[in-house]
């Protein structure tokens, strides 16, 4: 790429102070939470659809990559441009647009932190369900690249489940809409496939969600246990005895230890492991239900049971769960989450393999995670600027996903296959399959400047 | 014709001879607007179905995917059609999952009979359970589409249909986790998995919801299951007037309660279903009909409340349909359309959608044009969805109400798409169809839509020219 030239281009699109190509400018944004590095050629704050309209058909007609970012928070490597490129950044693109109580919908601007939308929601009484854990940060056109999930996925479903249409630039920067306000629109379920795509279909500038009215009540039960079997064993039962609660949390001791440090949740250092337990809805009957979890845990062996008073102690349950993977700094400076998902009757068994991987490779794995619906994470945790352990790291979490993978469950339940997974891709996928989905990025981007090299190995 | 006879010979390679039907009465009763096949096949497995395919591909056969026919009515008439591909042999269960509420069933698998066996697991019958007999294990897939009786997964997932409960446990795209269908090409493809946390790769699974078979035939679909509901049942009010009935429901959806459905019916639609109480509604009246799902109190309490708030608006009558009953209700309301079509063989089916608020100003247009023109039609709304379904109910063989309700289906698309929403139609005989755009306007993503179907599907195996867009 000519880079001053098209700098210079840019800089005729873009209003003035929003094109950066400093030396500082491009190392930052080179980088999200995953541990791969790249390097942009520019980077572009455009203001409106129209200037990231522009600057995507300027980058077709000069064939130059387009990195779609918005905190950056992608712990796969999707938001990392690796093959230099120009990164579209969405932070100025911020705006609630429209709140619409009657049709249950709200149309945001890609760049809105997702829980700024959540609190401004809840001030009304309604609800944008999703709440992955990197909300204070995260945006929502992100939240919409990753198909992103959080804890309260269990029961009300993960980022796609809630967005029901999009305005996209497409790869040659024409503008259209997908979805809408209106629910059956007949076609193809284009917003379906966008959601999750990683930025190599299209970039979203406005998009609509889903809004639901806040639940009457909320009860969050803390239960404290002995062993990491004895807490997904319940796991399974309540889920098996037909309760879907609202979230079924777990963290070991080895989070716990670093989150008490950090957050002081009131977590209890010498267990081997929690679970959070949340139900919303209607209160009739909750307390009913809530002793029948209590039951539940009982008869597995839970060792103390705590029921959160009132919202205070709510958040600060959830405050821990919350800063985990902030809390584990505290212990080594880097880490790798793996996001392997498997049924959730597996997870005993997966643990213990997991447990025995770390033993393998000497290698620290704590584990905090969505166990109702099999969604784990394995934190690795170490220091990258060891390479050995380094890349005992990578071949811990490469064996990892293989477990998952064997155990019936998917590589990724919601970080995104990014970078990072490629190479796990042909685990779950047959060549026929990724030929499938290789027709679909054809059809969106022929010319293959969107997020190049990430989702799809190399034929 | 010796080129038929090649294909016929090799068809009953593939399938053997027995599961291929060339017969008049089968290839009339395989026909889709009015165009007959010239032959069926019947594979008996996915392989099979790959061999169908690819053998279409090389002949340049245009085929239908079949499943029980209940939707083949939707889209614009064929182009061509060649071979019929039914799925009827593809009915078993390849994985219960209940522990992890999954299930995987082969997409010829009909509704009803997968959601009996969830229900069965211990041995009891459903959707008619004694509640005191109910196991704790026992499931169900949360869909309650129309067609009930006859409906396979394969053709619910192809329609992207639903139905009532929508409103609490939401659409297809919520509830299908992976799928497997054969490619135009002849590959077979498997996309998703078990789980709902699953975002590796595209979302294919979503591009097959609603897809029409234009872009493959599903063979296999896994589900997501939920526990069957402690308690349920269903609050039925009738009231004079269209306007009432909506106060009730506008006053019902200001609050927190959680019912599972919330439709509004006209006089037409509600006979059917409740014979003895029909007598409450005269013409021009309608009714609200509540499903409630749930733990006893939560139903309990939903009852008591939405009693009050339907005699706050006006109600002439009303009654609560008990748990045994609640099933058969629902049941008669998923078949009122194949009911309806005995009566009125040349029913007319439009489904409208629009933003969820604006459903009172879209009934009353409707029902003032289709009065204003002296035709006759059963209503049903989705109230917290934004969706209505309207039957025009038109003696066979009349042809001069065709331009009255070209006319009632032109100004209602106008006013849809005015709104930010379109309408359909689902079922008209082809004269029919062909003076009216099927699928609505096109939207301005079509472009997408068929650079995809060009990707997927180049040379036109599947449904040609029934799509959208005539793709």
């Amino acid at each position: 790429m000519d880079s001053k030239g098209i700098i210079d281009r840019l800089q005729k699109i873009i209003e003035p102070g929003y094109v950066l190509s400093s030396e500082m400018d491009l190392t930052l944004y080179g980088y999200d939470a995953s541990l791969e590095r790249g390097r942009p050629e520019v980077v572009v704050l455009p203001g409106s659809t129209e200037d990231v309209s522009r600057v995507v058909a300027l980058a077709c007609r000069e064939k130059i990559p387009v990195v779609g970012r918005g905190s950056g928070t992608n712990l796969s490597g999707g938001t990392i441009p690796t093959e230099g490129g120009i990164v579209v950044h969405f932070s100025r693109m911020n705006r609630i647009l429209d709140i619409d109580i009657p049709n249950r919908t709200v149309t945001v601007e890609p760049g809105v932190i997702t829980l700024d939308l959540q609190s401004r929601m809840l001030n009304q009484g309604f609800l944008y369900a999703p709440d992955p854990a990197s909300q204070k940060v995260s945006t929502i056109g992100g939240n919409l690249g990753e198909n992103s999930g959080g804890p309260h996925c269990l029961k009300y479903g993960v980022t796609t489940n809630h967005v029901l249409g999009a305005e996209v630039v497409l790869y040659d920067g024409t503008v259209v809409w997908t979805g809408g306000k209106s629910q059956d629109h007949p076609g193809y379920d284009l917003t379906g496939l966008l959601v999750g795509s990683e930025g190599t279909l299209g970039l979203a500038t406005k998009i609509i969600l889903r809004i639901i009215r806040a639940p009457e009540a909320i009860k969050t039960i803390l239960a404290i246990y002995g062993t990491v079997e004895d807490a997904s064993n319940t796991v399974s039962a309540i889920i098996a005895e037909g309760i879907v609660p609202a979230t079924l949390e777990m963290m070991d001791n080895l989070i716990m230890t670093a989150v008490e440090e950090s957050v002081h949740a009131g977590y209890p250092l010498d267990a081997a492991a929690v679970l959070i337990i949340e139900l919303d809805g209607m209160s009739d009957g909750m307390d009913r239900q809530a002793e029948k979890i209590l039951e539940i845990c009982k008869r597995n062996h839970v060792r103390e049971i705590q029921l959160a008073k009132d919202n205070v102690e709510r958040e600060r349950l959830w405050a821990g769960r919350k800063g985990a993977f902030g809390a584990v700094a505290r212990l080594r400076p880097s880490y790798m989450v793996c996001d392997g998902t498997v049924p959730r009757t597996k997870l005993p068994e997966v643990l213990s393999r997991v447990l025995e991987i770390g033993k393998k490779y000497g290698v620290l794995i704590g584990n905090v995670f969505h166990a109702g619906d099999g969604n784990l994470h394995p934190l690795i945790l170490f220091d990258e600027r060891d390479k050995d352990e380094l890349e005992r790291v990578r071949k811990a979490a490469s064996e990892i996903l293989n477990i998952c993978a064997d155990a019936g469950g998917t590589i990724s339940g919601e970080h995104g296959i990014g970078l990072e997974k490629i190479k796990e891709m042909t685990l779950i996928f047959s060549e026929a399959d990724l030929g499938a989905m290789r027709q679909v990025k054809r059809a969106f981007d022929p010319a293959d400047i969107l997020n190049p090299g990430k989702i799809l190995p190399g034929q | 014709m010796t080129t038929n006879t090649y294909r016929l010979e090799s068809l009953q390679e593939i399938v053997g001879p027995e599961y291929i039907k060339g017969d008049a009465e089968t290839l009339s009763t395989y026909s889709v607007d009015g165009m007959k096949p010239w032959a069926v096949v019947f594979p008996g497995d996915i392989e099979q179905v790959s061999e169908v395919v690819q053998l279409a591909g090389k002949e340049k056969l245009a085929l239908i995917p079949w499943g029980s026919g209940s939707k083949i009515a939707m889209g614009n008439p064929p182009v061509r059609v060649d071979l019929a591909i039914c799925t009827s042999r593809l009915n078993r269960v390849i994985d219960m999952d209940t522990a992890n509420l999954t299930v995987t069933v082969q997409a010829g698998m009909r509704f009803k009979d997968i959601q009996s066996i969830l229900g069965t697991l211990e041995g009891k019958s459903m959707p008619h359970k004694d509640p005191a007999d109910r196991g704790e294990k026992d499931c169900f897939i949360p869909l309650s589409p129309p067609c009930i009786d006859s409906a396979t997964l394969g053709g619910i997932i192809a329609a992207n249909s639903s139905g009532p409960t929508r409103l609490l446990y939401g659409l297809p795209r919520d509830i299908v986790l992976g799928v497997r269908y054969v490619a135009s090409n002849g590959e077979i493809i498997r996309m998703g998995g078990k789980t709902v946390k699953n975002v590796s790769g595209y979302d294919m699974c979503k591009l097959m919801i609603g897809s029409q078979g234009s872009l493959g035939i599903l063979c296999e679909v896994t589900l997501r299951l939920l526990p069957l509901p402690e308690r349920s049942g269903t609050f039925v009010s009738t009231f004079a007037s269209l306007s009432q009935a909506s106060s009730f429901v506008d006053l019902l959806f200001q609050t927190s309660l959680l019912p599972a459905s919330v439709e509004i019916l006209n006089s037409r639609a509600y006979e059917p279903l409740r014979p003895d109480a029909a007598a409450e509604l005269k013409a021009g009246g309608y009714a609200a009909a509540v499903a409630l799902e749930g733990v006893q109190e939560a139903v309990d309490r939903m009852s008591s409340e939405i009693r009050e708030m339907a005699l706050e608006s006006g109600a002439k009558g009303h009654s609560y349909i008990q748990e045994d009953q609640h099933g058969v209700f629902w049941e008669g309301y998923s078949n009122l359309v194949p009911g309806l079509s005995g009566s009125y063989p040349d029913l007319v089916s439009f489904k409208l959608n629009y933003p969820i608020s604006r459903y009172l100003e879209v009934i009353e247009l409707a029902d003032s044009l289709i009065s204003d023109r002296s035709l006759d039609h059963a209503l049903l709304a989705h109230a917290g969805s934004g969706i209505t379904m309207i039957h025009i109910l038109l003696d066979q063989g009349n042809t001069s109400d065709l331009d009255r309700i070209v006319s009632v289906a032109e100004r209602l698309l106008d006013r849809c798409r005015a709104i930010g929403g379109n309408l359909v139609i689902d079922r008209a005989k082809p004269e029919l169809k062909r003076r009216l755009p099927v699928w609505g306007l096109s939207r301005e993503d079509l472009m997408v839509i068929k650079r995809i179907k060009n990707q997927m599907d180049p040379l036109g195996v599947f449904c040609p020219g029934q799509f959208v867009g005539g793709i």
